[in-house]
């Protein structure tokens, strides 16, 4: 990172400096049933055991979730490409889809396909495909005239279209569509499991809301979900970006 | 003239704009190019000059009249080197140039006819730069190689020093200039530039404002190739006099 890029990051880390500073001496002078950042920091050290155990099945259930909805994002988007009727048809119906709120789809799902792991992970796949299935969608369809009259005059054949133009035309919009799926598939994780599931981070937090006993492990279990989040983002935006490296548009 | 590649026979062409108007564009062009001839095609912005190259291709059929290209689009036997290069981002330079060949399915000697083309275009040793790591001069003789690859009969090439400084813009047309006398293509191309229209064709036609005809042909009688000292020449300035006061006479 350059000398910029460390100098854009010391007001927001001194102000989450001073905002931790700030709880801590408010915690610990109302004696207020939330607590302290020290005494969070302490419950993940010593309890680590109990993060991790919870943390890793929910990765498993946002990781898996997203690779099917990937595989699935990715087919839909090529025969809503190739396919001008089934776009025509079921496209309106997928954006109207996700006027639906996710945790009013969650528990509706889990009654249908049942509970269990591997419910859990087809309920997060489908609320995370809709960002795929939008940008892959858009990224297949929408390419340069210049390009395909180029196509055109070399006389090329429909799956040279597809798999020499539209599908290398899509990895930009992948990589932004994957960055959102990423969000949406630890969120879609731990929303899932408040429909029934007796482990894992989201679990734990409905219990807790129904029966606060712990509020320690609650705010440890909040830290966890957030470095889990970006943890799970940055890594698959890093993998994309890896694999794709050439085909996506030049830094700015 | 030798046989005609191309005839334009009373063509006309309007665009439908919004509310259903539409706006007259081309109007009653009557044209031929021989064999091997080289034509610029001059005119004021919005004039059409595009669109006949699009006629040529076959992208669309003309309103009225009659477009004749031999060999027609989709042949493989025509190339277009567009205006804003129309390079796949994602290839090389060298797998841009490929890329013709790819789609006809030409395998042999694949290899040596890249080669060749890129050595012609003078872009051999940027084969595995990416189209973004290329200045505009070098990106337009990369596309220049792409449309030579195949050998064209017909060669389109729209504003080929549109988005060029001067200098760039005059590198470019020498070597372009030696790149039109070599192949055996019948070349078409539309600039705004009056010296280089002249420098590099055997003939510039002239068109109107809107709706457009032929304002005037131009014969530039000095025979190709020119030398960078054609530019100081008195055959030279009296060409691009005569091409100005027909583009100012049509203008008035």
């Amino acid at each position: 990172m350059s000398f910029t890029g460390i100098r854009q990051w010391i007001s927001p880390g001194l102000a989450l400096i001073g905002l931790l500073a700030l709880w801590e001496v408010a915690a610990r002078v109302t004696h207020a049933d939330t607590p302290a950042p020290t005494q969070i920091l302490q419950s993940l050290a010593s309890d680590s055991r109990f993060y991790l155990e919870n943390a890793a099945l929910t990765m498993l259930e946002a990781v898996g979730g997203l690779v099917i909805a990937i595989v699935i994002a990715y087919s839909t988007a090529s025969l809503f490409a190739l396919w001008a009727p089934v776009r025509r048809a079921l496209f309106p119906l997928v954006i109207a889809s996700q006027t639906i709120p996710l945790v009013a789809v969650a528990p509706v799902l889990a009654t249908i396909i049942g509970d269990g792991l591997f419910s859990r992970i087809f309920i997060t796949a489908w609320l995370c495909w809709f960002p795929l299935v939008v940008s892959a969608t858009h990224g297949l369809l929408h390419v340069e005239p210049e390009h395909h009259a180029l196509f055109a005059t070399y006389g090329a054949s429909r799956s040279d279209v597809f798999w020499k133009l539209r599908v290398p035309n899509c990895t930009g919009t992948v990589l932004a569509g994957m960055r959102a799926a990423a969000g949406f598939a630890f969120i879609g994780a731990i929303v899932v499991e408040y429909s029934g599931a007796t482990k894992g981070l989201g679990a734990f937090l409905i219990a807790q809301a129904r029966n606060p006993t712990d509020p320690v492990r609650v705010f440890g279990v909040v830290v966890v979900c957030a470095l889990c989040g970006l943890l799970l983002t940055q890594v698959s935006h890093g993998i994309v970006r890896q694999l794709l490296h050439r085909y996506l548009p030049a830094e700015r | 003239m030798s046989a005609s590649r191309i005839r334009l026979t009373g063509v006309g062409h309007s665009y439908a704009a919004n509310g259903g108007l539409s706006t007259p564009v081309l109007d009653g062009i009557d044209l031929e190019v021989g064999q091997g001839e080289v034509v610029a095609l001059v005119g004021p912005s919005g004039s059409g000059k595009s669109t006949l190259l699009d006629l040529l291709e076959g992208r669309f059929p003309p309103g009225r009249g009659e477009v004749y290209c031999s060999p027609g689009a989709a042949s493989g036997r025509m190339a277009r080197v567009y205006q804003d290069r129309a390079l796949l981002p994602w290839r090389t330079v060298r797998e841009n140039v490929e890329l013709p060949l790819e789609l006809l399915r030409i395998s042999d000697g694949r290899k040596e006819r890249v080669d060749l083309a890129l050595e012609r275009a003078a872009v051999a040793e940027f084969g595995d730069f990416l189209p973004r790591q290329l200045s505009g001069g070098l990106a337009y003789r990369a596309s220049i190689a792409r449309a030579l690859v195949t050998n064209p009969e017909i060669l389109l090439l729209d504003e080929p020093f549109g988005s060029l400084d001067e200098v760039t813009a005059e590198s470019v047309m020498l070597v372009l200039g030696d790149l039109l006398h070599t192949s055996t293509s019948t070349s078409v191309f539309v600039t705004h530039n009056v010296e280089q229209a002249v420098f590099l064709s055997d003939r510039v036609v002239v068109l109107s404002p809107r709706p457009t005809k032929i304002a005037g042909i131009i014969e530039v009688k000095r025979p190709r190739p020119r030398r960078r000292e054609f530019l100081g020449d008195a055959s030279f300035v009296e060409c691009v006099r005569d091409v100005r006061q027909c583009l100012r006479r049509d203008r008035s």
